[in-house]
């Protein structure tokens, strides 16, 4: 198991920015994230750990190995890409020996043994059987077997997955991602996996990095970065929310009592910042908020009309309108509701995030 | 948007206007010599003027994203460039004052754009340099160095090398001189260039005793520079909109016939060096088919000779280059992009000017540029019309004439050629690389538009296209017949000859039993086998580097000098590999100098042949592996590096197999043009016959010697045509990849 470095990592692409100054650390045996929107770096920044780019600036360290220019055949490393990169004229089975026969010699491996080895690995993915197939003949979910078998086999240092589920349907999707948890775990290897997708991200990390614009925004468990946003883009990454301008009234400790811009209504909420500047963001999301009125006094509990109301399948997402305040809510599906309906909403207040308005 | 003023493209044309009048006042009112001066400065006043736009705030970008200001541009720079080289006034220089407002205008805006992404770049740029050389060096490995430098050095050497030895050369003055004297000589003497020709009709009208009467097409002779050019552009303009127009056609529409039509329309494609171009003199002479036709309409038969000759074989050989390109980049045109303009009401002409023509385009024009260094180099067509006032012709005859010296006014010829063709293809490949969006060269991903076409539609196919595809392919036809001892190759009492003979196949056993053509034969298969190995082997590690290493500057340099052979005229290599080769012949021991020189006895020209055929069809080849390479993922080889594989073992485990195909159909490319190839054939082949290979017994032959008359020659032709279609064949449906040179 090896933990892996990045220390002021930056990436330029002529006047482009690709990776401005990362710095993290990947422990040993973790499943580490890159979530960010599409652009923000965090492919680049995977195939610099790779070695298919070497960084313009910073280093990379694999436990306290300086591999910054070292090649990529000599990292062993083993990486998932998102369109499984399978070599179309080379068989299952000669796909995923690949790696062990050009080590053959380094690794002093005879044929047989590394049959067996191609064979464990087929059989850790669910692909005993297919072996004389050739990728083309392949579903798209057999394929990223294939490919994730591939990257197995070789008992990597470091397994590095770039969006390897991005091209699966929705519901095979959700099958190998837990796959993908329950294979990671029971080998054991450090994994560093890039995505758009935050319910994959969320689903599937110890810890996720949140990227933007070249940069890092925020570090975290999934848990911690979804209840304890540092700033605003997390916020607004991060699941649904609805965000407010607002004016502080009080702020003691990590609460504060802010005034919604436009409006006579006040929430209470919590805070990261220490001193919050006088113009805040409040951002509640839909499914904290309860319908009906709270024991607890610090929460506001507000009446409303439901303007909009539409049926998702698993809830109803509405908007209900108190003034010219416009909440975002989620309600049961099996409540009937009808627009123009009278509605008390609770807003709790240890849910409420109070943030300053800059989005980083 | 600011509602401020800008510069607009009728700004631009007022002031051409204006510069125009200006150029023409200066005339009636100065003496000729203050005129001159005058006409100077106003010239480079209008010039200017386009810098004086760009601060008005004229929209440079909009000329550069337009695909068709953007190639008006191109061409107008390229038609200032000649004026000013060849020094022509009158008429034609008052275009060249009116067109340079616009010229101007758009090659300082490049300029200015090309400074801010540097200084841009600068600024961005915090990379330490330790880390720079790190990154350049981290991508070559032993393997990449290895490719890089192997393609980079043979290219340098066989290439560069040459030329720069011809340029070097052509600065020696003759005696007294200035060391620019050859260039005067080539560029400003009437024996090159000739603004007062002695006749100035293009043809002239005979009426023989017998009351007969004959039309003689020659063209005008303006001195061999001005004529190589005005015949480049002639049948460079004839040949694009020729084959763009049968390219849409076929394209488009289907008809009954619509298959034969596609096979008869790239017969013309197939070269066989000098017989085609003395068929097309046989059948557009007074006694061909054509004069038949003319005298059954107007009393009149016609000849063609000299020039016109050269430029009717050109266009009628170098045709189906732009219809090539031309159908490919119809076929890739995004079929949506076409219905949408429908779907918003465009149809008709309207449709095809406006969507389909400027994204076919690129495609186009790079056919056609081709065509452009083609006929200015081309050899073939005024060797069989015996028309010594071009550049081509003045180069061979500089290079065979004298042996053991080259004189350095025909080596400024050269260069002088070579500038020409050079500036003309920089130009185009720049404009055809920035519109690249339109070159998704991957055909049969989607269905193009077809329609079927209307019963006039139909009738006017067959009464103009039909007959004009056949008539393109009568020359080849004309060669196989003559083969066949069908046609005979010499006028009879009445004329053209026509009639079955009793043996047939005489040329084709004539062939195999003459030792002195088997000879020919062998070397020829020989150089070009050889050749052939070296440039697939070359083309791999070129195309492998420029699509893999990611520093710009070193790419950028392997991928021009790889494609600069397209666009360097095979006499100039001719001449390159005289003068070096002399000059090491000079230098070297006895032993090896007098096998490497040319002027001596035992010359080994086949080095020479393998040389020039390596290097002159090396661009076929790397279009091809590089088009291989782009079509294969790159994360195909990182998974492979990621594993654990060296490069070494990924790129023959990894990539060749993946690849073998675009190797293999290039190669075939590149043979075939070696096979056929004329320039330096034919020159190095005068020197030592018992080497020459097969396009000098050719052309020694086409006219008839010793019993080895047109029709052995003919029937070399005839296998030469079978070898091309048979590789086409090959091309298109073995390997499945098309056969055009839209990636110039």
């Amino acid at each position: 198991m090896t933990r892996v470095t990045l220390k002021d990592v930056s990436k330029y692409y002529g006047s482009i920015v690709a990776v401005d100054h990362v710095s993290f650390t990947v422990e040993k045996g973790e499943l580490f994230t890159l979530l960010g929107p599409s652009g923000c770096g965090k492919t680049t920044t995977l195939r610099i750990i790779a070695g298919f780019e070497t960084p313009d600036t910073g280093r990379v360290y694999f436990d306290d190995d300086d591999v910054t220019f070292l090649k990529p055949y000599k990292r062993n490393t083993a990486m998932v890409f998102q369109n499984y990169a399978l070599w179309p004229h080379m068989t299952v089975f000669d796909n995923v020996a690949y790696g062990l026969r050009v080590r053959k010699r380094e690794l002093k491996l005879s044929e047989n043994e590394i049959k067996k080895r191609v064979m464990w690995a087929l059989e850790l993915v669910k692909l005993k059987g297919l072996e004389h197939r050739y990728p083309l003949q392949l579903s798209g979910g057999q394929q990223q077997r294939v490919a994730l078998a591939r990257a197995l086999v070789v008992q990597p240092r470091i397994l590095l997955l770039d969006e390897p589920l991005s091209n699966l349907d929705a519901k095979l999707r959700i099958e190998m991602r837990e796959e993908l948890k329950r294979l990671q775990k029971s080998l054991g290897i450090t994994t560093i996996y890039v995505t758009h997708d935050q319910v994959e991200a969320m689903s599937l990390s110890d810890r996720v990095a949140i990227m933007n614009k070249g940069k890092i925004i925020q570090v975290g468990t999934p848990r911690d970065l979804y209840f304890n946003p540092k700033n605003l883009f997390v916020a607004d990454f991060l699941g649904r929310s609805s965000i407010y301008r607002g004016e502080v009234l009080v702020q003691e400790g990590n609460g504060a009592i802010v005034k919604l811009e436009d409006t006579d209504i006040t929430v209470r909420g919590v805070t990261p910042e220490k001193t919050l500047p006088n113009k805040v963001a409040v951002v509640i999301r839909p499914e904290v908020m309860k319908i009906g009125s709270s024991e607890d006094s610090k929460d506001t509990v507000v009446k409303g009309t439901l303007e909009f109301a539409m049926f998702v399948g698993d809830k109803v997402e509405g908007r209900v309108k108190i003034g010219n305040l416009k909440l975002l809510v989620y309600l049961p599906n099996t409540q009937e509701v009808r627009i123009g309906d009278e509605v008390t909403l609770t807003i709790p207040w240890r849910n409420t995030i109070i943030l300053p308005l800059e989005l980083e | 948007m600011t509602g401020s003023p800008r510069a607009g493209l009728s700004d631009v044309i007022l002031a051409s206007v204006f510069f125009s009048a200006l150029y023409m006042l200066g005339f009636e009112v100065l003496t000729p010599f203050e005129a001159e001066l005058f006409a100077y400065i106003v010239w480079v006043a209008s010039f200017l003027y386009g810098y004086f736009a760009l601060l008005l705030g004229f929209d440079y970008v909009r000329v550069k994203s337009s695909p068709t200001l953007s190639f008006i541009a191109a061409v107008l720079a390229l038609y200032e460039i000649i004026v000013i080289f060849t020094g022509v006034s009158g008429v034609l220089r008052l275009l060249a004052v009116a067109f340079s407002p616009f010229v101007g205008l758009v090659s300082l805006g490049a300029l200015r754009e090309w400074f801010s992404s540097i200084k841009s770049q600068r600024e961005i740029a915090k990379v330490g340099f330790g880390y720079r050389v790190k990154s350049a060096f981290y991508q070559l490995d032993r393997t990449m160095w290895f490719f890089f430098i192997t393609g980079f050095i043979y290219l340098v050497a066989f290439m560069l090398i040459p030329i720069l030895i011809v340029l070097l050369y052509s600065f020696t003055p003759p005696t007294g001189g200035e060391w620019w004297a050859n260039f005067y000589t080539v560029l400003r003497t009437p024996g090159y260039v000739n603004l007062k020709p002695l006749y100035a009709e293009p043809f002239k009208k005979i009426t023989l005793p017998s009351g007969e009467c004959i039309v003689v097409l020659r063209g005008v002779n303006y001195g061999p520079v001005l004529n190589s050019i005005i015949i480049a552009a002639i049948v460079t303009a004839t040949t694009t909109i020729l084959g763009t127009f049968v390219a849409f056609i076929l394209a488009r529409y289907r008809f009954p016939g619509h298959t034969l039509l596609r096979v008869l329309a790239i017969i013309p494609l197939f070269n066989t060096p000098f017989i085609n171009a003395y068929v097309i003199k046989l059948l557009w002479g007074e006694y061909g088919p054509i004069s038949t036709l003319l005298r059954a309409i107007t009393g009149c038969s016609l000849r063609i000779e000299g020039l016109a000759g050269v430029a009717v074989t050109q266009i009628l050989s170098f045709y189906p280059i732009v219809y090539l390109n031309a159908y490919t980049s119809f076929i890739n045109v995004d079929p949506s992009m076409e219905e949408q303009a429908e779907n918003l009401g465009a149809k008709g002409f309207k449709l095809f000017r406006s969507v389909t023509l400027p994204l076919a385009l690129p495609g186009i024009v790079a056919g056609s540029i081709l065509v452009f260094v083609f006929s200015l180099e081309d050899l073939g067509a005024p060797i069989v019309f015996n028309e010594r006032e071009l550049m081509s012709y003045r180069i061979f005859s500089g290079l065979t004439t004298v042996y053991g010296q080259v004189s350095p006014e025909i080596a400024a010829l050269g260069i002088v050629m070579l500038v020409f063709a050079l500036i003309a293809f920089l130009a185009i490949r720049n404009y055809v690389s920035m519109r690249s969006y339109a070159m998704i060269s991957r055909g049969g991903r989607w269905n193009p538009r077809i329609r079927r076409l209307g019963r006039l539609g139909v009738v006017l196919v067959y009464l103009l296209v039909f007959p004009l595809v056949v008539f393109t392919a009568l020359p080849q036809i004309g060669v196989i017949l003559m083969s066949l001892r069908v046609l005979k190759p010499y006028i009879g009492v009445s004329g053209l000859e026509i009639g079955i003979s009793e043996d047939p196949l005489y040329s084709f056993r004539r062939i195999l039993s003459d030792p002195d053509i088997y000879k020919y034969v062998t070397n020829t298969v020989i150089y070009a086998g050889v050749a052939v190995v070296i440039a697939a082997f070359l083309a791999t590690c070129i195309a492998y580097s420029v699509s893999r290493i990611k520093v710009k500057s070193i790419t950028s340099v392997l991928d021009s000098l790889a494609v600069a052979p397209l666009a360097i005229p095979g006499l100039v290599f001719a001449l390159g590999y005289y003068i070096l080769f002399s000059g090491l012949g000079r230098i070297l021991p006895v032993q090896i100098g007098a096998r490497i020189s040319p002027a001596s006895p035992a010359f080994e020209a086949w080095l020479v042949f393998i040389l020039a055929y390596s290097v002159r069809r090396l661009p076929y080849v790397v279009r091809s592996v590089f088009a291989g390479f782009q079509q294969i993922h790159e994360n195909l080889e990182e998974a492979a590096l990621n594993l654990g594989a060296t490069r070494l073992k990924m790129v023959f485990g990894v990539i060749l197999p993946l690849i073998m195909g675009y190797i293999l159909s290039g190669s075939l490319i590149g043979f075939i043009y070696m096979v056929t190839e004329v320039s330096t054939s034919v020159t190095f082949g005068g020197i030592r016959q018992e080497q020459a290979p097969l396009t000098f017994f050719m052309k020694q032959y086409y006219t008839g010697f010793a019993g080895l008359g047109p029709e052995v020659v003919a029937a070399i032709g005839s296998i030469l045509i079978a070898l091309q279609l048979i590789v086409v064949i090959v091309i298109v449906y073995v390997f499945k990849q098309r056969y055009a040179f839209i990636g110039i």
